[in-house]
């Protein structure tokens, strides 16, 4: 079909589209000639080119008059269809150079090839950046010989232009990438803004990047810190948004950023006298707004203007907002972290175990005294690390109620043994209770351990103690008794108060003490207000001292002394009071006897007082000399004394016959061979004995003075003897001066005759024999003798 | 001259040498001694049969009372004193006001309280 139809020498233009038919009409005798008459080769390469669907162009000639197809018709735009026919170096003007190249290489035979070839074109009028596949070959000549060239012209800008897109994309997230691992680990907001700032910087190539606070004012800020290329000055300080022109304060205040790519050409000497005093030709400053606020900025200058592209803008976007929401996010954290130390201090310094988990169920802190008890590792009992210090036998019910109230996100309490450090185990309450977060989100448990077994314990301590208390009590020597306060039931009777009672029982529990026997002065009933365990367990009294008499069962009645008192109990309020008691009978009766003795010592002082009175009554009577009767009154208490003397060595009970006699001689004459004493052992009472002893006293003078004791050769002779159950007893002196018969019976008579013979109940007599004074004493026998 | 002289008077006293004294003091007084009773039964007796216009009786007589020789006078309406080494709460006859002489006592005491007796 390409052969040459004779008939139709242009039917190679026929099917070729517009650009076929263009070609047909035009008039090519300036430049190819008449298609019927161009050569085979040029109408063959023209009937393929018009048909085929791709972008071609013939360029034929040295000129490269240009021959294309429909394709290409669009890729030239505005230049279609004048381009058609025009030389390929005209056609192109702005790649002149480029063709020419073509031209050159491709009529010498050679071919060319661009992928993505990158060509400014004008084809609208106005450049246009475009990239193109291009495939430049020759064509030959019927002779062979290369007569054009033909192009293949694929444009690629669509598909360059995404995968640039694509790769500033990339590039993009990589920086963000970048700056996210540096800022990651950052917890200071300066560390990261100035991070961010460096980065940011360094990425755009800008001069200087800095980030501020916005004071409350929303005026004043603060450019904490920036960051500035080699050459560039840091612009740190405080500044007023005001102070930056109505543009940047207006855009900035909306929320709204400011751009400038020549600040001194678009704001002018006054709108940008703020930014350009900074020396800032361009600048992007983005605003960081949180609840509607402007709350800070992060500003990219250049110090020459600048054609910031929408990439770079919003890219400078993304960094402010991502660091500041870090920023903000750092700060929140630091308030959290802080509020969690406060948790630990407080949770720490605590006495009981506790401990915490996320919600997953896994412990994520036990407290201090945890560790210390247990005697686990710092950390050990974290996640489900606890579980090793549950005794093995508890562990599968522990962590089962765990996992199963976890799940359910209820509280719960259960009892297992936990192993101290020591190794002992203890049994222990875990009780636990679940958390959630302001949002009333499930976020865990915390929960508490206490050793119940220390509880226990103090428990059986205590008991112990009450125990010891209660066998002290038992044992005490003296009666104890406590009672409920107020109601003064009893609680505790020891053995000694149910002695002293003669209750053998004690009184059964409900039972009040005020049942028993106490009794009043007069005999009657004790009314319960007077026991001093009523008042005191009843009317709050301390009863101290408090003596009372009490018949017992047995009818005995006994003397009690009671103490009572209501006991504080560590609430500070009586639970109960408590009563001792003594039997004092022994004691009462004892005071009395002593009382007896007492008042018998002061009649006795008093009756020998009497005595005393008396003998000196008869001593100083008659009409001897005042020295000789005061020797025989001292004589006579001499006498007395001594026999005083003997009772009291007696106890006053009685007196033997033959000491009172030889003690009583002895007393006026020293031992004396001339004496003989004798006679069985007597007793007499103590009255019959002093008034023997006086007897024997004015004997013993008399005989002295004026009988056989007053000579050497004379004799006395005292023997008394029980004859037919009668006590005789005799006094006879020998061998003396003849004894004459006194004018008068004096004391001694009248002690001897009267004071003896009514003493002993019988008769004496003295007889003045000449020979010697003889005297004779016949009495029943004394009793107890 | 006192109401004393000429009057018989009971004197008990266990104590022979007291009793003598108290016999001299009634003696120097004018008064008839009657006794002196050193026992209970001795003085009982007299208080029963003697003639008597008054009486001294000491309360203790070997560990007895003297009492029963006052219930004796005082059925005869016989004025008598006691006298006692316990002073008067030593004395537990009836509850009938009596006068009691204290031990030891001066001779002045008995014939004052013997005056007021014997009136």
């Amino acid at each position: 079909m390409l052969q040459e139809n004779p008939a139709e020498p242009t039917a190679f233009l026929r099917h070729g589209g517009e650009c076929g038919a263009l070609i047909a009409a035009r008039d090519w005798s300036a430049s190819l000639g008449d298609p019927a008459r161009w050569p085979q080769a040029l109408k063959t390469a023209t009937n393929i080119l018009l048909r085929s669907p791709v972008p071609m162009a013939m360029l034929w000639g040295e000129d490269g008059i240009m021959l294309y197809n429909d394709a290409y018709s669009v890729f030239a735009g505005g230049r279609h269809p004048e381009q058609l026919g025009m030389k390929v170096r005209e056609g192109w003007p702005e790649v002149a150079d480029f063709n020419d190249h073509v031209m050159k290489v491709g009529m010498a035979g050679g071919t060319l090839q661009f992928r993505d070839q990158e060509l400014t074109l004008h084809r609208h009028g106005r450049p246009e950046q475009v990239w193109m596949n291009l495939d430049y070959s020759p064509v030959p000549d019927d002779a062979g010989e290369p007569a054009g060239v033909l192009a293949v012209v694929i444009e690629t800008t669509a598909r360059v232009a995404a995968e640039r897109q694509q790769r500033v994309r990339e590039q993009r997230l990589r920086f963000f990438d970048r700056l996210s691992e540096t800022v990651r680990v950052l917890r200071g907001p300066d560390q990261i803004m100035g991070e961010t700032a460096r980065l940011l910087g360094e990425e755009l190539r800008a001069s200087v990047v800095a980030y501020a606070d916005m004071g409350e004012d929303q005026d004043r800020f603060t450019i904490r810190g920036d960051w500035a290329s080699p050459g560039s000055k840091s612009i740190v300080g405080s500044y007023r948004l005001e102070d930056f022109g109505p543009t940047a304060f207006n855009n900035l205040r909306a929320g709204r950023p400011l751009i400038t790519r020549d600040t001194l050409a678009e704001l002018g000497p006054e709108d940008g006298k703020g930014l350009l005093a900074l020396g800032l030709g361009a600048t992007v400053c983005m605003p960081y707004v949180k609840n509607g606020r402007l709350t800070a900025l992060m500003a990219v200058h250049q110090l020459t203007p600048r054609n910031w592209s929408a990439d770079e803008l919003d890219m400078i976007n993304e960094a402010t907002d991502r660091s500041w929401a870090h920023v903000e996010r750092v700060r929140t954290e630091a308030v959290l972290r802080e509020s969690e130390q406060r948790f630990r201090n407080m949770a720490d310094n605590t006495p009981v175990m506790m401990w915490v988990t996320d919600q997953k169920g896994h412990c994520t802190y036990l407290n201090r005294r945890w560790y210390e008890y247990t005697g686990q590792a710092p950390g050990e009992g974290e996640a489900m690390g606890w579980l090793n210090a549950v005794h093995p036998e508890d562990r599968p019910a522990a962590e089962r109620v765990f996992m199963d109230s976890a799940g359910r996100q209820v509280d719960y309490q259960i009892d297992f043994r936990l192993r101290r450090a020591d190794g002992e185990y203890r049994w222990v309450i875990d009780a636990a209770a679940t958390r959630f977060d302001a949002q009333g989100r499930y976020m865990g448990y915390v929960g508490s351990v206490i050793d119940i077994d220390e509880r226990r314990e103090t428990e059986a301590l205590a008991r112990n103690s009450e125990a010891t208390l209660r066998s002290v009590i038992e044992q005490m020597p003296i009666g104890v008794a406590t009672a409920r306060v107020p109601s003064g039931e009893t609680i505790e009777f020891n053995d000694t108060l149910r002695e002293i009672l003669g209750h053998p029982q004690g009184p059964s529990g409900a039972s009040k003490v005020d049942r028993f026997g106490g009794v009043t002065e007069s005999g009657e009933p004790l009314p319960p207000e007077r026991y001093p365990l009523h008042r005191a367990a009843c009317l709050g009294e301390t009863v101290v001292n408090d003596e009372f008499r009490y018949r017992r069962p047995d009818g005995e009645v006994v003397h009690l002394l009671a103490n009572a008192a209501p006991v504080l109990g560590s609430s500070g309020k009586a639970e109960i009071a408590v009563l001792t008691i003594q039997d004092v009978t022994e004691r009462h009766r004892a005071e009395q006897h002593q009382r007896l003795l007492i008042d018998e010592l002061s009649h006795r002082a008093k009756n020998l007082l009497a005595i005393i009175q008396s003998v000196a009554q008869q001593s100083f009577k008659g009409e001897a000399a005042p020295a000789e009767m005061l020797r025989a009154f001292e004589g006579r208490l001499g006498a007395l004394a001594a026999a005083h003397g003997i009772l009291t060595r007696r106890n006053w009970e009685s007196a033997p016959i033959k000491q009172i006699v030889c003690d009583t001689i002895t007393a006026v004459k020293a031992d004396d061979e001339r004496l003989r004493i004798d006679g069985p052992t007597l007793m007499v009472s103590p009255k019959t004995g002093v008034s023997l002893a006086m007897a024997v006293h004015e004997l013993t003078t008399n005989a002295v003075k004026y009988g056989s004791l007053g000579v050497t050769g004379g004799s006395v002779t005292v023997r008394w003897e029980i004859v037919d159950g009668r006590l005789r007893l005799e006094w006879i002196e020998r061998g003396g001066p003849p004894v004459q018969q006194p004018t008068r019976r004096g004391f001694g008579s009248r002690m001897i005759e009267r004071a003896l013979a009514a003493e002993l109940g019988g008769k004496a007599r003295i007889e003045f024999n000449p020979e010697g004074v003889v005297c004779t004493v016949d009495a029943p026998l004394p009793e107890g003798a | 001259m006192s109401r004393i002289a000429g009057k018989r008077v009971l004197l008990v006293e266990d104590e022979a040498l007291i009793a003598f004294a108290l016999e001299d003091m009634l003696l120097l007084l004018g008064a008839q001694v009657v006794g002196p009773a050193f026992r209970l039964d001795e003085a009982v007796e007299l208080a029963l049969t003697s003639e008597l216009d008054g009486a001294i009786l000491d309360v203790n007589l070997n560990e007895q009372r003297s009492y029963a020789v006052a219930d004796e006078l005082a059925r005869r309406g016989i004025p008598f004193i006691f006298a006692t080494g316990y002073g008067e709460e030593g004395v537990r006859w009836r509850d009938e006001p009596t006068t009691v002489l204290a031990k030891p006592y001066r001779q002045d005491q008995i014939e004052a309280a013997l005056n007021r007796l014997l009136a």
